[in-house]
């Protein structure tokens, strides 16, 4: 079964002509790793922005765990877990305070020093303000925080942005933890080369659609199909 | 639902908390809030200093008076509680250094004194500002780093995010304002306590904590309506400083111009003049009417002078009951327009929120255009009392006699032959702090409602 299906979904900005998504469409099942490249302006974000229910599409379906996104968005969403490209924390809060207000917000108690553990942040950095974190450690919390709510849908843009090879590594094997646990990852990614190891598809968007399906893996032809695609 | 808003709640208590501008803000505002006691506490000594002062030499100008005549020549508008013969009218002590700080022109030579500045305008102006400076960037910084978003799709809705995060500033900014008037009070009492002896000190400056409380709500309710209407933080600050400025400065003020044009304040000059168009009327009316009695008593000769000495002195009573009548009249009419255009100007910016607290403030202290045209009624009708008893206390007058052998003139006047002036009571103005803190109430609710109507629309990335 699919946990993410994206059904001939359309959307167009007010006052624009052209459609940014252009019957888009998407399945990424429990357990796979999705990546999704192209050049930017292609609606890539934007059907993120579709999914995460930010902007309403004009046509399509979006289901997500066999909800509809469109017709019970607030369900749907409890189903998501969403890591944005630039990481937003509240900089005067610390790694246990995100968790344990997270956590409260979503009605799911945790210990939240355990998660920050199994999420791969060293324990001098649980009590410190976020302001002070390394941009890896602020993706490391940030993925802590999309997991809380056992998402079945995982949404990583441009997760490794940014990162050093190190920490690149860390979030790879991390993606890979978790589609062993049967979540669904799309990860919105220029970075093809790195995400391909751990992706079982990777699809290629253009003009408001993806054009094309390759199987993850051999990074030298991912590179070359990118720059053909691009 | 209610773990999460507990949630949402603690973590904006948290990061204002640890913010240096919250820390600077509200030691900000303790420090103007003692310090504008302070100064008011300064101004409540200096006022009974010289008040006391001027009792003592009123005491001796009495005692040193020779004759009635040197009272009446003043005419109607002497008083002997103050040596210059102006009038001061004496607000009540020091509810009046914590609610006004105008000088407030009164007809004819009366005036109002008061200190500056009263701490009800440092609470009018500084805690809206500080409330607005606190609650700006409540959602647009949410927008501007892109956690609006993650906060939505937790929270569930954006509006709650709206009330919730309202809920947190407001209470902060209203715990914030009542602590500063209280704490105030309490360095007050520490620093000059004789002041804070007066038993008017804590009823007002509590009624001033609760009113300036529900007013910086308001103004956090603003400042989170115009926070979510913008999408950076620094428009958020601009539109909330302008929302201040026009609320509390441009729009009271071009309703009071308004007004002003509408319902004019009578010309104290002209009241000046009328007076003495009066004076000079009696005058010749009476040197009119004595013509006749004088003829009379020249074709009679010496047995008519008793006839014409009882002629004039009713001509003289009369000329001065009308004198008099016609003069309270005057002021009557004038003190009515003045009253008129006051409470015009008052109530044309009194819906506003600073209106509202200003209103309640001087409601509490009795010291609004109200209580001031009641008081000042009465030293009207006091003025006029005061003339006729002079004018009994003089006497017939020897027309026949040299001026300077009137026996009537050396008699030395009794001061306990004055009326004495009834000191001002408080009195409420017609306008209860319940009243005001409904008002406040309806701009919040307003503030709010505006803010959850935008919120639906902002766009959440």
């Amino acid at each position: 079964m699919n946990a993410l299906e994206i059904r001939e979904v359309q959307f167009r900005y007010r006052g624009r002509r052209e459609a940014v998504l252009a019957s888009a469409e998407l399945a990424v099942a429990a357990g796979e790793v999705y990546c999704l490249a192209g050049p930017n302006g292609v609606g890539k974000t934007t059907l993120v922005g579709c999914i995460l229910g930010f902007v309403r599409p004009q046509k399509g379906r979006i289901v997500i765990a066999g909800v509809d996104a469109l017709v019970e968005p607030r369900r749907a969403r409890s189903l998501l877990g969403y890591v944005p490209e630039n990481v937003s924390l509240w900089d005067l809060l610390t790694g246990l305070e995100h968790v344990t207000l997270i956590s409260h917000l979503l009605g799911v108690p945790v210990d939240a020093a355990r998660v920050l553990g199994e999420g791969g942040l060293p324990e001098q950095a649980w009590r410190q303000r976020v302001a002070t974190y390394s941009k890896g450690m602020r993706q490391k919390l940030a993925l802590v925080l999309a997991l809380l709510g056992q998402p079945k849908v995982a949404i990583l843009d441009e997760p490794t942005s940014g990162l050093d090879p190190e920490a690149s590594h860390q979030l790879i094997e991390r993606l890979r933890q978790l589609a062993r646990d049967g979540v669904a990852v799309l990860a919105v990614s220029h970075d093809v080369v790195a995400l391909g190891t751990v992706a079982h598809r990777v699809g290629f968007m253009r003009a408001g659609r993806i054009e094309k399906e390759v199987q993850g893996g051999d990074a030298a032809t991912l590179v070359e199909l990118f720059r053909a695609e691009g | 639902m209610r773990r999460a808003t507990w949630a949402l709640l603690r973590k904006e208590l948290v990061e204002l908390r640890r913010s240096r501008r919250f820390v600077l803000l509200v030691a900000l505002q303790l420090v103007v809030a003692v310090g504008s006691l302070l100064v008011a506490a300064r101004a409540w000594r200096d006022h009974r200093d010289v008040s006391s002062a001027f009792t003592q030499l009123n005491a001796q100008r009495l005692a040193a008076l020779t004759s009635w005549s040197d009272l009446s020549e003043t005419g109607v508008m002497v008083h002997p509680a103050h040596p210059s013969g102006r009038f001061l009218v004496d607000l009540r002590p020091w509810p009046g250094f914590l609610v006004t700080s105008t000088a407030l022109p009164l007809p004819v030579g009366w005036e109002a004194q008061a200190s500056a500045p009263a701490p009800a305008q440092v609470v009018l102006f500084f805690f809206p500002l500080l409330a607005v400076l606190l609650t700006f960037d409540s959602i647009a910084l949410e927008r501007s780093r892109r956690t609006l978003g993650l906060l939505v799709s937790w929270v569930g809705s954006r509006q709650r995010v709206f009330l919730i995060k309202l809920g947190a500033r407001a209470m902060v900014v209203g715990v914030c304002s009542a602590a500063a008037i209280v704490g105030a009070g309490g360095v007050t009492a520490a620093f000059a306590p004789e002041f804070v002896r007066d038993p008017t000190f804590w009823p007002t400056l509590l009624a001033l904590a609760v009113a300036g409380t529900v007013l910086g709500v308001v103004f956090a309710s603003i400042g989170a309506a115009a926070s979510a209407a913008t999408p950076e933080p620094a428009t958020a600050l601009l539109a909330c400083v302008g929302m201040w400025v026009f609320l509390l400065v441009a729009l009271p003020q071009a309703l009071a111009g308004l007004s002003r044009i509408l319902v004019p304040y009578p010309e104290r000059a002209l009241l000046d003049a009328s007076a003495a168009s009066l004076h000079a009327e009696s005058r010749r009316t009476f040197e009119e009417k004595s013509l006749e009695p004088m003829r009379q008593w020249l074709r009679e000769g010496p047995p008519g002078q008793a006839r014409f000495e009882a002629t004039m002195n009713e001509l003289r009573r009369q000329t001065y009951e009308e004198l008099h009548r016609r003069l309270g009249e005057l002021f009557a009419a004038y003190l009515r327009r003045r009253a008129l255009a006051a409470a015009a100007e008052g109530w044309a910016s009194r819906w506003l929120p600073g209106g509202l607290l200003a209103g309640a403030m001087e409601s509490v202290a009795a010291c609004g255009p109200g209580s001031l045209h009641r008081y000042l009624e009465r030293v009207a009708a006091y003025a006029v009392q005061l003339a006729r008893t002079v004018e009994s206390k003089r006497g017939a007058v020897e027309y026949t006699m040299p001026f300077d052998q009137d026996p009537n003139r050396s008699r030395r006047p009794d001061p306990a032959d004055l009326p004495t002036f009834p000191q001002p009571l408080p009195e409420p103005a017609g306008f209860s702090l319940l009243a005001a803190l409904c008002g406040l109430a309806a701009w919040s609710a307003v503030a709010v409602a505006v803010g959850v109507a935008v919120m639906a629309r902002v766009p959440v990335r």
